[in-house]
């Protein structure tokens, strides 16, 4: 991959542009950071013409390796202000490194009001208008992508996306056509919006295959890669089986699940919203529902789902554990269709689930909603599609939500709302939630591995040692699978079987012809954290801002009863000497 | 005595048949019988095993049981390579 593309919006004109040497070593989140920290001004407007949507493949993305479908979208967060990376899989990021895209910039603003759409084939990127496009739910807009131009992958954004609210993600087709992937956090479905582009089509039709240096010792180690993926146990048997809701019941079991907005870390029903749930549901009902599914060819862990409704048809794909938490539990409801509904929900008006559902749960607080009634929230996220004052201000995410209605008890940091887990008894992912450079973020650096999962470690969940180490060697080792087009969920086993990690470099090296090592691993995320801790610290972050929100400091959380624990200047600890 | 409450997830789920997860499978135990006692004693093979959390806290086969706990096992869901 060597073409980066500028699309300038303002000019509505494209420029193609070799890729600088200084960036060839680059790709998914280090080549975003990059070119984040590098070409937009920290203090920028985030849904202004300074901000760009910068699309990266992952370095082995289009190659045969195993699980290599991810890609990276990056630019400045219209919620957060802070830089974001936003990593997703789905069908787009194969056919991007086939049409040997490296990167492809969008600038600037259009002048006038109307949508465009994005096309990339291997002779380029062409600016179109988007015509009746503009305003469909993101499954009529997939639908009618893929009858115009066939199985191409098609990125896009719901209403929330072209109204600018900041908690619109971008949506990546999967290989079903439908719109369930998400580069859900942090609301770079804004920023899409605001330069006007409501889809981008990829088609690679009449590509070749990604070049690769050494193909024979490519496909040894791409071999051995597999094999490790196979025999390890949560990636060869508990994610293929039960999905990424198989953490449900472990979680709750562990006394972290939270529940009701944070009250409490286990929720009676959760076995009813658990990945053995959704697995013994999609059996019985058949039609098109799926236990185990891919969200891009060639991925071998299989934990997607095809979540079908009464009759059997597709209601949602996939439905994942941070979801049946955040629609779910945090809610108190506990009927799997009601979530799933609620889920598609978001998917069509384009929508973060997580963050829907702590600010869903925010809502609750205000008396918008009740506890448990899956009707009254389902009610809540119409008002979003239908673009009602309320609705704005729902699409906003929790923190805003909060404030409108004078709430205190939200669950963020840096304006991004907490996933599945209570960092009062999760603590490690707590460290995270608090110090990541993307806010409440748990696929930063995610401890809930070495705190519950005891995996690549044991590091006890309810006490404060450890935490500040654990969870920083988890934000680097992040940072650097985030660069490879490698499904994050490969660190799982690899984290026990090293020669994973091995397997890795000697693909990377085999297309390349780099000669990387295994130590370079920590030093590839390390940079890519100093470039992300930088852009914060441009834009006005402090030590101040990695603090998580007082409540968790003073309230005990049952059945444990554990405030967070962790003090400031341990926080501190995290990026002290990096 | 001690009156336990035991929970078997995934794929352990079929040894303890009828298992309502919401209430717990409720039996009556020796006081001081250990997680490898009470697998042997519902019929759970030991190395099909992998987590065992007791009132929220991770324990190994060696925990001595008490009257009131609450006992969760899973297979590998967690944790560990073949």
């Amino acid at each position: 991959m060597d073409k980066i593309y500028r699309v300038n919006m303002t000019e509505l004109k494209v420029r193609e542009e070799k890729c600088p040497s200084k960036y060839a070593a680059l790709g998914g989140r280090g080549l975003t950071s990059t070119i984040v920290n590098d070409e937009i001004p920290a203090t920028c407007h985030p849904l202004g013409a300074h901000n760009k949507l910068i699309l990266a493949p992952g370095l082995l993305s289009g190659t045969s390796a195993a699980c290599s479908g991810r890609m990276s979208f990056g630019g400045k967060s219209p919620l957060t202000g802070t830089i974001k990376e936003s990593n997703v899989g789905g069908i787009a990021s194969q056919k991007l490194a086939k049409n040997n895209v490296k990167a492809i910039i969008i600038e600037g603003i259009p002048k006038d009001d109307k949508f465009y759409i994005l096309e990339v084939t291997k002779d380029g990127v062409k600016i179109l208008p988007a015509g009746d496009l503009a305003g469909l739910g993101t499954y009529e807009l997939n639908k009618k992508l893929w009858d115009k131009y066939g199985k191409v992958g098609v990125i896009c954004i719901g209403v929330a996306g072209e109204e600018r609210m900041c908690n619109a993600g971008i949506s990546v087709n999967d290989p079903e056509g439908g719109p369930g992937r998400y580069a859900g956090r942090g609301g770079l479905g804004a920023v899409m919006g605001s330069k006007k582009i409501k889809a981008i089509i990829v088609d690679d039709k009449g590509t070749d295959k990604v070049p690769v240096k050494d193909e024979e010792k490519f496909k040894q180690a791409a071999k051995a890669f597999s094999q490790v993926l196979l025999k390890h146990a949560v990636t060869g048997q508990a994610l293929p089986n039960f999905g990424t809701a198989v953490l449900v019941n472990i979680v709750n079991e562990a006394g972290g699940f939270p529940t009701k907005n944070f009250r409490r870390g286990r929720f009676d029903t959760a076995a009813n919203i658990s990945g053995e749930k959704i697995a013994e549901v999609a059996k019985a009902r058949g039609g098109e529902g799926k236990a185990v599914h891919v969200c891009h060819p060639g991925c071998i862990i299989r934990c997607s789902n095809i979540y079908p409704d009464k009759s059997g048809k597709a209601l949602v794909a996939p439905l994942e554990y941070e979801t049946v938490w955040s629609l779910g539990g945090n809610l108190e409801v506990d009927d799997l269709d009601k979530v799933a509904y609620m889920n598609r929900l978001c998917n069509d008006i384009g929508l973060d689930t997580i963050e829907a559902g702590v600010t869903l749960a925010v809502a609750a607080e205000a008396g918008l909603a009740k506890w448990g009634d899956g009707d009254s929230f389902i009610k809540l996220l119409e008002e979003v599609g239908k673009k009602t004052p309320l609705g704005r201000v729902l699409g906003q995410g929790a923190t805003v939500t909060g404030r409108v209605f004078g709430i205190t008890r939200v669950p963020a940091c840096k304006g991004q709302g907490f996933p599945a887990y209570d960092p009062r008894t999760v603590k490690g992912v707590g460290v995270t939630y608090a110090t990541s450079t993307m806010g409440g973020d748990h696929t930063a650096g995610y401890a809930v591995l070495q705190n519950i999962l005891k995996v690549g470690g044991d590091v006890n969940p309810l006490k404060t040692e450890g935490q500040v180490d654990v969870s920083r060697t988890m934000q680097i080792a992040t940072a650097t699978v985030d660069c490879t087009g490698l499904c994050l969920f490969v660190a799982i086993a690899c984290l026990d079987l090293p020669e994973g990690l091995q397997a890795i470099i000697d693909m990377i090296n085999a297309e390349y012809g780099t000669t990387l090592k295994v130590d370079d691993i920590a030093k590839i995320g390390t940079q890519v954290m100093k470039t992300e801790l930088e852009f914060n610290k441009k834009a006005g972050f402090t030590r101040a801002d990695d603090r998580l929100p007082e409540f968790f400091d003073e309230e005990k959380c049952p059945p444990h009863n554990l405030t967070f624990e962790i003090k400031p200047e341990e926080l501190d600890k995290v990026w002290a000497n990096i | 005595m001690a009156d336990i409450e035991v929970r078997a997830y995934a794929t352990l789920i079929k040894y303890l048949p009828g298992l309502d997860l919401k209430e717990g499978k409720k039996i009556s135990v020796k006081e001081g019988l250990t997680i490898q006692g009470l697998l042997n004693q519902i019929g759970i093979p030991e190395k099909e095993t992998k987590i065992i959390i007791v009132n929220g806290v991770h324990v190994d086969l060696s925990y001595l049981l008490k009257n009131g706990d609450r006992v969760a096992i899973f297979p590998p869901v967690a944790g560990g390579a073949k």
